[in-house]
Parts: structure tokens; C-alpha cells; sequence
């Protein structure tokens, strides 16, 4: 436990180090504020879900390519790491980074994943403050964005502040950068600047080099005061956000979208409507009038100019969220810090003209509201998750199951798990067991694996396991591991249109029933096999290649 | 002044703001690996699927425990149990009073370690049943136990699917089990 935290805290020790100096050494009792609010935040997000129960289903892949990279497999693309990649949206750098603390302190996989998702809402909360500090130089208003950011969770495609995954690691790198290239009253250091754009391309190519185009834009806007020019900046300003979503509007029927990430990027395409009802049950109302407000009140301060560069910025975000473009609501991963930014400056506004007794009815009538929708968030996602009290991933069987396979994996690396695609991938992160595909598994071994329950007898079930492939990991294999859980029957069950679409999963655990008894009873008989482990969740056998 | 109105106008932009979300999401209450629902025919005991409902005509739920629950006779219904067409419905000797596939028997005896034999009966209106009953759907993990007052006169309607109760009873306790246990233990 101990050395699981200290893996976490190192991870997170120089991101918070940067974070601080970034958000100009804030007051003490600010860092508190922002702590506690982690806290309650986190114990909200974690009621059901207590230590070490994952609620992060992107964490598996990246696991996964942490143990390649921790077994000496250095590459650049995630894809050349592990066959659970079929798009290489980042480069490796983010399994690099985490892999450090995995080396030193070898902490429990599961316990390290649950410790630094506390630290990374802390993060985004003083990602929010540095910019609302920066923006408006208001540390009151930066104080209440950096506290609402805790209870503002975007619990789709974006899933800030929760989730550490490259696209929310990217965005608070770059909301960081963009407070200090605010905060920095001459031309930024170009060797900085260098780095910065490194490390976000690095870390998520689309969402890092999108952060990096957007801050050409603020320089551009920033810096190009040159007479002729000025003019053509201001156009320029005031309609790129139109031009953008033309642009991207164009663009999404010209894209071959079942070339995108082997076919998933078609599912990840809403209509404007949808995106407004994710973002409603994401914060109400609030930013439809609060929002406006936010603005206006900025307009009106010192800092109108910086405000008309944000402004700018948060427009081109919204155009980019809004156009028809698969994946789009990724870009909100930005679009929420500006707005958490003005609803606390609009709050900020209002309540700058009141007395104490007024100030503290308006903050108490805000904090439940907020509450209340944070917490009815929060219960709707988790509610597909829940399993005998508790919102995970995985069961309690399930753990035992990874255990027995981690030991059973212990001094051999030549086998193969086979199973259905959630527990292939699930069980692939926690034991380091190589499986066909994991999630993303190609259609040929979905084939072959849903056919595995019907081989009638050993010869076809050998067949049909050594026709699976793995396009990445050429080490022959000698024994297949056969984990039959209850999430394969579950799996087997369903129209063919969603066992072979990447875009669906049994996330859920499940536990056996008496129709997987049985089926597993003629698997036994047919094959004349013994399992090597039973219990509620799943069966496991194992098939020696030399038996074959 | 000024402040009020400042104040009220906040409150109103609260209210504003929340009003986007509805509600709380239904709180389902859970029994065990089961789920709990009033009707208004009663109390009924699901899993994922409303079609595989165990529905407890005339009764509603008075107190409960992590795998235990207490139903109570409303006296102007009839008190029935309904049972899926899946279901297999057995009692603690292994006297299996519904047409269950041979395999699926074979299951649940290499499971709880009992013998189970078919109740044989010409008369599919009204099979006299045991004061412990035990309800398994092959498709939904676990089973669940009917316990009844030993007086009771209890009858099976086999075409009906359907445990049929007097009017005497006045109270049912069931219990549920998230796997098959081992009948050999004192359940």
C-alpha cells in the first residue's frame, strides 16, 4: 500500500511542483481549498467503488503497454507495443512516463491506477485556477473554478477530472502552458515553447497538436500588432470560429470514417442536440446564463484585451465541438476549462456587490446545486456498472481469477489468455498474460473464439486456438490459457452485429449461471478436459501446445 | 435593497441551473445479487430482465437484510408467487416439482451435491409442496428461497406457473443466494 501511494505521489510530484509556480504560488488555505474539494469530490465519485475497484476501462491498454515497456519492448507508436492498439492516436511517451514509477516502487497494479486518479482531479482543479488566474487576476474567482472543477465531471468521451488517460493529461499540460504564456508579459521563451509543444504532440497527437495550433492563434493575436496587419488580425479573430466549423462541417463527408480506428470512430459521432443534453447533465443550465455573464464581466475589468484573446480561443474550441466531426466532443476536454472560467467569474461578479450574510445564502445555494447535479452525474454513469454493491469493472471473483493467473504466468512468457474481449482485455492489464487482441480484437479471432465452446473435441479446439493471431507478439506460443468467465457467455450471447463491433463490451462483471454450468459441463466432457480454476465469475483450463 | 435583489436574482439563476436535471435517478434497492421492485400487484425480485421476475402477488416488503426479506400478506389480494416458464422450482429433499431439462438437473445436483428427483403427478392444478421452496432461472446467476409457515397449505400451479397460498398465511421470508450452495451444508 505504501509503495502504491508512493508511485502515485512521485508520478504527480513534478506536474503539482510546475502546476504550483504556474498559478503564481497561490495562498495556503487556497491549496487547502482546492484539496478538500478533491476529497469530497473524490469520496462522491468513489462511494461504490472503494480501493482498489477501477472505474476507468482505458486503463487496461495503457497498462498493457506499461508491462511491454517494463519487459524491455521500447517503441514509439502504442500500436508496435501491443495488438490492443489499432490506432495510434499518441505516441508511447505517457506509458513511458507512468512506467517509471512502476519500475521503482513496483507497486499493486490496481491501487496505483485508484491512488493517481485522486491526485489528477487535484491537478485539474489548479490547471483550472493557474488559467482563471491568469485570465482574469482574480485569485477569488480562481479559487471557485478550481473548486467547481472537482464537481463538474464531463461523463462522456471527455471524463475530466476522473479519468488519467492521454487526452486529460494533455489538456491540463496545455491549460498550464496557455497560463503561462498568459502570465508571460514578453514574447514566451522559444526553447520552452519547443519543449511544450513536444510533450503535447507526444502525448496525444490530434488533442496536443490541436493545443498547439490554438496557441499560434493566442500569439498570433497576441503579438501581430504590426499597422496593415492589426486589421487583418481582428477579421481573422472574428470569424474563425465560423470558418472552422465550415471547414470541419465539409470535412466530415469527405472523411472515410469506417477507416478510423478499425470502424469505432462511426460510433463516436453525436448531433448537436445529444452533445447539448451530455453538457446539461454535466452542469444544468448554469453556463447558459452564467456563462454570458462571465464574459460580460470580464469585458468590463482591465483585462478586456486578454479577454478578447480568450474569448476567441473558447469560441474556436466551441466551433470545433459543435461541427459534425467524429470524435469532436474530445476538443471539449479544452472547452470545459473556459468554461468552469466564467461561470466562476460570473458567480464572482455577482457576488462582489453583495454582504457577507447575502454571499454566504448565494455560495450555500450554489455549492448544493452543484452537489446535487454532480452527484445525479455521477449515479447515472455508474448505475451500468453496479455488481452485487459495487460499481466496477471487475468482481471480487474476478480478482481472485487475475491472482491465480498471475501466479500461473509466474517465470513462463510464452502464453496466450484466451477469452471474449472485455476479460481478455481486463485480464491482459492485471496478469501480463499476452491475449489475440484484448478489446480491439480483429474479427478472425472473434470467430475463432466464439466457436471454442462448440468445438466437439479436442483436435477442433486445438484448431481452432492455434489459428489465432497476433500481429505484434511473434513469440510462439506453448500453452493457451482458456478463461471461460461469465462475461464470454454473456459475450456469446449477443447479435453477431455487437460481438464483432469494437464499439461494444461487456463492461459489467457477471457471475456464472446454471445454462453456463451446463455448457461448460459438455465443454469438459467433449474435450475431455479439467479446469485449473473455478469459482462464481469464471472457469479456467489450460492446453499445453505440446498436447496438440 | 440593491443586495436582496441581487441575492434572489442568484437564487433564481440556481434554480435555473438545476432544473436541466430532473431527478435522482430511481434508487434500486437490491437484495444480494437480486433487485427489489413494488408493484402494484405486489413485490417482485429481478435481475437484469423484467421477464426473468419472480413476482410475489398480494405481498409487499416489510424488512430486509443484506440476502433476506420479509414480505408481508396484504389480506384483501390473493396471494400468489409467479414463477418464469425457465424456472426450476425445488424443495430441500430434491423433489423437483417443475418439467426441467434432464441436464439442467444434472447441474444443480453436481452444484449443491442432492439427488434430485421429478415429482411425479397427474394432477397439474394443485402439487402439495413443501414448507421451503428454492426457485432457480437456469439464465440468471444464483437462486432464490421461499420459506413459509409449516401449517400452510400450499399448493403448486404447474399450468399456471404460479405458487398458490390460502388465506392464512400471513408473512413469507425469502432468501437469496448469489451462487447454488451446497445443499449438504444446513441451508
Amino acid at each position: 500500500m505504501i509503495a502504491t501511494f508512493l508511485s502515485a505521489f512521485f508520478l504527480f510530484l513534478l506536474p503539482i511542483t510546475f502546476g504550483w509556480f504556474i498559478m503564481g504560488k497561490p495562498k495556503f488555505w487556497h491549496m487547502i481549498g482546492l484539496a478538500l474539494a478533491t476529497l469530497v469530490s473524490y469520496l462522491i465519485w468513489r462511494m461504490y467503488s472503494p480501493y482498489p475497484s477501477p472505474l476507468n476501462w482505458d486503463i487496461w491498454e495503457h497498462q498493457t503497454a506499461i508491462h511491454a515497456i517494463l519487459n524491455g519492448n521500447i517503441s514509439l507508436l502504442p500500436s508496435q507495443l501491443s495488438d490492443t492498439f489499432g490506432f495510434n492516436g499518441y505516441t508511447t511517451l505517457f506509458h513511458m512516463i507512468l512506467a517509471v514509477p512502476h519500475y521503482i516502487f513496483h507497486p499493486d497494479i490496481l491501487g496505483f491506477w485508484w491512488i493517481a486518479e485522486v491526485y489528477m482531479v487535484f491537478l485539474t482543479g489548479m490547471a483550472t485556477y493557474a488559467l482563471t488566474k491568469a485570465v482574469t487576476k482574480n485569485s477569488y474567482s480562481a479559487l471557485l473554478a478550481g473548486i467547481l472543477s472537482a464537481f463538474c465531471f464531463e461523463s462522456s468521451i471527455v471524463f475530466t477530472p476522473f479519468f488519467l488517460m492521454p487526452q486529460t493529461l494533455t489538456a491540463i499540460i496545455w491549460v498550464f502552458g496557455l497560463s503561462w504564456l498568459i502570465n508571460t508579459k514578453h514574447l514566451p521563451n522559444i526553447f520552452v515553447l519547443f519543449l511544450l509543444t513536444i510533450l503535447l504532440v507526444s502525448l496525444h497527437i490530434i488533442i496536443g497538436g490541436a493545443g498547439v495550433l490554438l496557441y499560434m492563434l493566442y500569439l498570433n493575436a497576441r503579438y501581430i500588432h504590426i499597422e496593415k496587419t492589426h486589421r487583418i488580425t481582428e477579421v481573422f479573430m472574428n470569424t474563425l470560429p465560423i470558418i472552422t466549423y465550415i471547414t470541419l462541417m465539409i470535412l466530415t463527408y469527405v472523411l472515410p470514417l469506417q477507416t478510423i480506428n478499425s470502424g469505432e470512430a462511426a460510433h463516436f459521432s453525436q448531433t448537436l442536440i445529444q452533445k447539448l443534453a451530455d453538457i446539461k447533465n454535466w452542469y444544468g443550465y448554469f453556463p447558459l446564463l452564467l456563462v454570458p455573464i462571465g464574459i460580460i464581466s470580464l469585458r468590463q475589468s482591465k483585462e478586456k484585451e486578454q479577454e478578447r484573446m480568450i474569448l476567441f480561443l473558447f469560441m474556436t474550441i466551441l466551433a470545433v465541438v459543435a461541427s459534425p466531426l467524429v470524435y469532436s466532443m474530445k476538443f471539449f476536454v479544452f472547452a470545459r476549462y473556459f468554461i468552469i472560467l466564467y461561470i466562476a467569474h460570473g458567480i464572482m461578479y455577482f457576488i462582489s456587490s453583495v454582504g457577507a450574510w447575502n454571499k454566504r445564502i448565494i455560495l450555500i445555494a450554489l455549492t448544493i446545486s452543484q452537489l446535487v447535479i454532480f452527484s445525479i452525474n455521477v449515479t447515472n454513469w455508474q448505475e451500468s456498472l453496479q455488481f452485487r454493491g459495487v460499481v466496477s469493472h471487475i468482481s471480487q471473483g474476478e480478482g481472485e481469477l487475475a491472482s491465480f493467473l498471475t501466479h500461473l504466468k509466474a517465470g513462463k512468457s510464452t502464453m496466450l489468455l484466451v477469452s471474449d474481449p472485455a476479460t481478455s482485455y481486463i485480464l491482459e492489464a492485471i496478469t501480463g498474460i499476452n491475449t489475440p487482441g484484448g478489446a480491439y480484437m480483429k474479427p478472425d479471432n472473434r470467430l475463432l473464439i466464439s466457436s471454442l465452446v462448440d468445438a466437439p473435441n479436442i483436435k477442433t479446439a486445438q484448431t481452432l486456438l492455434s489459428a489465432l493471431t497476433d500481429p505484434v507478439e511473434k513469440t510462439p506460443v506453448d500453452t493457451y490459457v482458456w478463461v471461460i468467465s461469465a462475461r464470454y457467455f454473456q459475450w456469446l450471447d449477443l447479435p453477431e452485429t455487437k460481438r464483432f463491433s469494437l464499439a461494444f463490451n461487456i463492461w459489467r462483471p457477471q457471475a456464472l449461471t446454471l445454462t453456463d454450468a451446463i455448457t461448460i459441463m459438455n465443454i469438459k466432457k467433449n474435450l475431455h478436459i479439467q479446469p485449473v480454476f473455478t469459482n462464481d465469475s469464471a472457469i479456467v483450463f489450460v492446453i499445453p501446445k505440446e498436447s496438440l | 435593497m440593491k443586495q436582496h435583489i441581487i441575492t434572489l436574482a442568484f437564487l433564481g439563476i440556481t434554480a435555473f441551473g438545476i432544473s436541466g436535471v430532473f431527478a435522482w435517478p430511481n434508487k434500486i434497492e437490491s437484495v444480494g445479487y437480486f433487485k427489489l421492485a413494488r408493484n402494484p400487484w405486489g413485490t417482485a425480485i429481478y435481475q437484469d430482465g423484467l421477464h426473468q421476475t419472480i413476482q410475489f402477488n398480494g405481498f409487499n416488503k416489510t424488512t430486509k437484510n443484506d440476502k433476506t426479506v420479509i414480505i408481508e400478506r396484504n389480506p384483501n389480494a390473493l396471494a400468489t408467487i409467479d414463477y418464469s416458464r425457465d424456472d426450476i422450482l425445488l424443495d430441500a429433499k430434491g423433489t423437483v416439482y417443475t418439467e426441467s431439462k434432464i441436464q439442467e438437473m444434472e447441474a444443480i445436483a453436481t452444484q449443491s451435491g442432492m439427488l434430485l428427483t421429478h415429482v411425479q403427478t397427474d394432477n397439474r392444478l394443485s402439487v402439495p409442496a413443501s414448507t421451503l421452496l428454492y426457485l432457480i432461472n437456469p439464465r440468471i446467476p444464483g437462486m432464490v428461497a421461499i420459506q413459509f409457515p409449516s401449517h400452510t397449505k400450499v399448493t403448486i400451479n404447474l399450468e399456471r406457473k404460479a405458487i398458490e397460498f390460502p388465506a392464512a398465511i400471513k408473512t413469507l421470508v425469502v432468501h437469496v443466494y448469489d451462487t447454488i450452495p451446497s445443499f449438504k451444508k444446513n441451508l
